[in-house]
């Protein structure tokens, strides 16, 4: 579904050039629940930015679904990003004065949807995580773990084709972590939703089917996970 | 995003920012009520002015003309200048509806009385009834102006200068013109309230009478020429301007001239609504500084909310959605604030015109111009931030 080519990426100051990406090479099939592990700094999250088409700057070769979208307009990323990926960032990125149900309607109203309705769909959604009861609540007033659900229901409201996860549980505590990290497992089983993880914890691995280790910016290996 | 869903979520963005969105429309709501409050009494005033200059009971068009002769003792004279055949002349112009003498209507007139040996002006009004309710005497009745009774009632000034006291004047005689009248009543002077105060009359006498005895033939020196609908007054004027310098009676004697009110009523007009302008457009200033204060509220409102764009971006929204939203916040901000002031602005030229004595206009120009006006600054003012918006780079915001 996504193949990377050949991508490097270098980071430009005045005084030097940073390599950030060197040589990728990877194929992610459907279905699959990716972790991508390494220490800080070694490149990871500037690759999962790049396959989810939110970084454009870089070389090589990108394509989705076949289709390479470097010179893609701005709407046509956009409605990428709207429809084909969701994203579950590690500090959840709600929008903080809107109420829980305002919060996951957002993808769909981008995707066309007017305001009468979205009701099924985010109610749905909202019950999948397992928040349905929060729904009128303001982000604030929910605990890390309730308000990542909330994150989990918006990346999935539109269906996307795969869910991309910046260490989702990197500000939660061990708990709610587990928690967390079940509700992609399951997501990713019985939905067949793919998932692209990143974190540097080791533990989170075995929730996952393939491991991705980074380092300076190279694939220093990938194997699959039996789980 | 569907363009109402896209103005939903920028109202909603003004709701959550109830109190910045509040202070901001301020400066709109006072700039937009004090550009409405003068052009509404601006223009009221204007209309009135030009409704007073142009009074007239018919909707027809009518025009005078004025001989000027050479030589003024001409019009001392008992000469007849307009004559039969002239007005019949100018009757067979095409578009003349009819031309007949000025007619004189007056209600009152100066006229000299002597007092003590001196003579000094009095105001005469020319009354069909009258309500002066006399302390001395009685007051003029219908009988008097069935029969063109010779009576006259005064007041008690103009009775103490005459005959020492009010009493003493009571039947007294009151020549006017070298005509004698019976004072048959003396009412109490009126005190003026201010010089600016119509002067109170100091002699009421029958109408039926002072026709009787005073008055004059009809002037012939001016002729109402009335014009008939559909014809322009200028070029029919004009006309019977030249038949009369080629075949009137007194052409070698002097000129034919039109008296052209609505020149003058032009000028006046134009002098009221350029100085009405004038001053809105010194109000306008307020607009701009208001238009600023939108563009501030909207610069800090976009750095405030770098994040949440960021989050709309990464879940689908094009660069155009949330442009356009920053822009309809605008927009729908100064709108907002317009729609106030443009009542506030009307309550308060009401306020102020009642208090004046003036009307207020309330017209479609002044509605158009506070909805157009602060549609306008709302835009112009947010096209920066909303671009600022728009433009930052995805991957530096999301970090």
């Amino acid at each position: 579904m996504n193949t990377l080519q050949n991508v490097n990426k270098y980071y430009k100051t005045d005084e030097e050039s940073l390599h950030v990406l060197n040589n990728i090479d990877l194929q992610i099939e459907k279905g699959e629940f990716v972790a991508v592990m390494g220490p800080s700094g070694s490149g990871k999250s500037t690759l999962i930015n790049l396959i989810g088409f939110i970084d454009r700057k870089f070389e090589g070769t990108y394509l989705f679904e076949g289709e390479s979208l470097i010179n893609s307009s701005d709407d046509k990323l956009s409605k990428i990003r709207n429809q084909s990926v969701g994203f579950v960032f590690q500090n959840f990125s709600l929008i903080e004065n809107n109420t829980v149900y305002e919060n996951v309607e957002l993808p769909l109203l981008y995707n066309g949807f007017g305001f009468g309705k979205t009701r099924k769909k985010v109610l749905s959604v909202l019950e999948k995580v397992g928040i349905r009861d929060k729904a009128k609540k303001h982000p604030k007033q929910l605990s890390g773990g309730q308000q990542q659900r909330v994150a989990i229901a918006r990346a999935l409201v539109n269906s996307p084709k795969f869910i991309i996860a910046d260490e989702p549980t990197g500000a939660l505590d061990t708990g709610t972590s587990t928690e967390i990290m079940e509700l992609f497992q399951e997501l990713n089983r019985t939905e067949g939703v793919t998932i692209i993880l990143v974190t540097h914890n080791p533990e989170m691995i075995q929730y996952c089917s393939r491991l991705i280790s980074i380092r300076d910016g190279q694939i220093i290996e990938d194997k699959e996970l039996n789980t | 995003m569907k363009f109402y869903v896209t103005w939903r979520t920028s109202l909603r963005a003004i709701m959550k920012n109830r109190k910045r969105s509040i202070l901001t429309m301020i400066g709109i709501v006072i700039g937009i009520a004090s550009v409405i409050t003068i052009m509404a009494l601006g223009r009221g005033f204007q209309k009135q002015t030009i409704k007073s200059l142009t009074a007239t009971d018919s909707d027809e068009v009518s025009v005078t003309v004025d001989f000027t002769p050479d030589d003024s003792n001409l019009l001392t004279s008992n000469a007849v200048i307009f004559q039969e055949t002239d007005l019949q002349q100018i009757e067979t112009i095409e578009g003349v509806k009819s031309a007949e003498y000025v007619k004189e209507d007056i209600d009152s007139a100066y006229k000299d009385v002597l007092i003590r040996g001196k003579k000094e002006s009095k105001q005469i009004d020319f009354v069909s009834s009258t309500n002066k309710n006399p302390t001395i005497g009685r007051d003029l009745t219908q009988e008097d102006q069935d029969i063109h009774n010779k009576v006259v009632i005064i007041d008690s000034d103009t009775a103490k200068n005459l005959f020492g006291s009010s009493k003493n004047a009571l039947n007294r005689a009151f020549e006017l013109d070298g005509q004698l009248f019976t004072i048959v009543g003396i009412y109490p002077a009126a005190k003026l309230a201010s010089i600016f105060s119509l002067s109170e009359s100091n002699v009421y006498m029958p109408r039926t009478t002072y026709e009787d005895y005073f008055k004059e033939k009809q002037a012939t020196s001016s002729v109402t020429v009335t014009i008939e609908n559909g014809y322009t007054p200028n070029k029919v004027t004009s006309k019977v301007v030249k038949r009369l310098q080629s075949k009137g009676t007194m052409r070698n004697a002097g000129k034919y001239q039109v008296l052209d009110l609505s020149l003058l009523t032009d000028g006046v007009g134009r002098i009221l609504s350029t100085l009405t302008y004038f001053i809105s457009a010194i109000a306008g200033i307020s607009l701009f500084i208001a238009g600023v204060g939108v563009m501030n509220m909207m610069y800090i409102s976009v750095s405030e909310r770098t994040h949440e764009i960021g989050i709309r971006r990464a879940m689908g929204a094009t660069e155009r959605s949330i442009k356009l939203q920053f822009l309809l916040e605008g927009v729908t901000l100064t709108l907002i604030g317009g729609v106030i002031g443009y009542i506030l602005g009307i309550a308060l030229a009401s306020l102020v015109g009642h208090f004046l004595k003036i009307p207020i206009s309330v017209d479609f120009f002044t509605i158009a111009l506070a909805g157009g006006v602060s549609t306008a600054i709302g835009l112009i003012f947010s096209v920066m931030p909303a671009s600022s918006a728009a433009k930052k780079d995805l991957i530096d915001i999301l970090r």
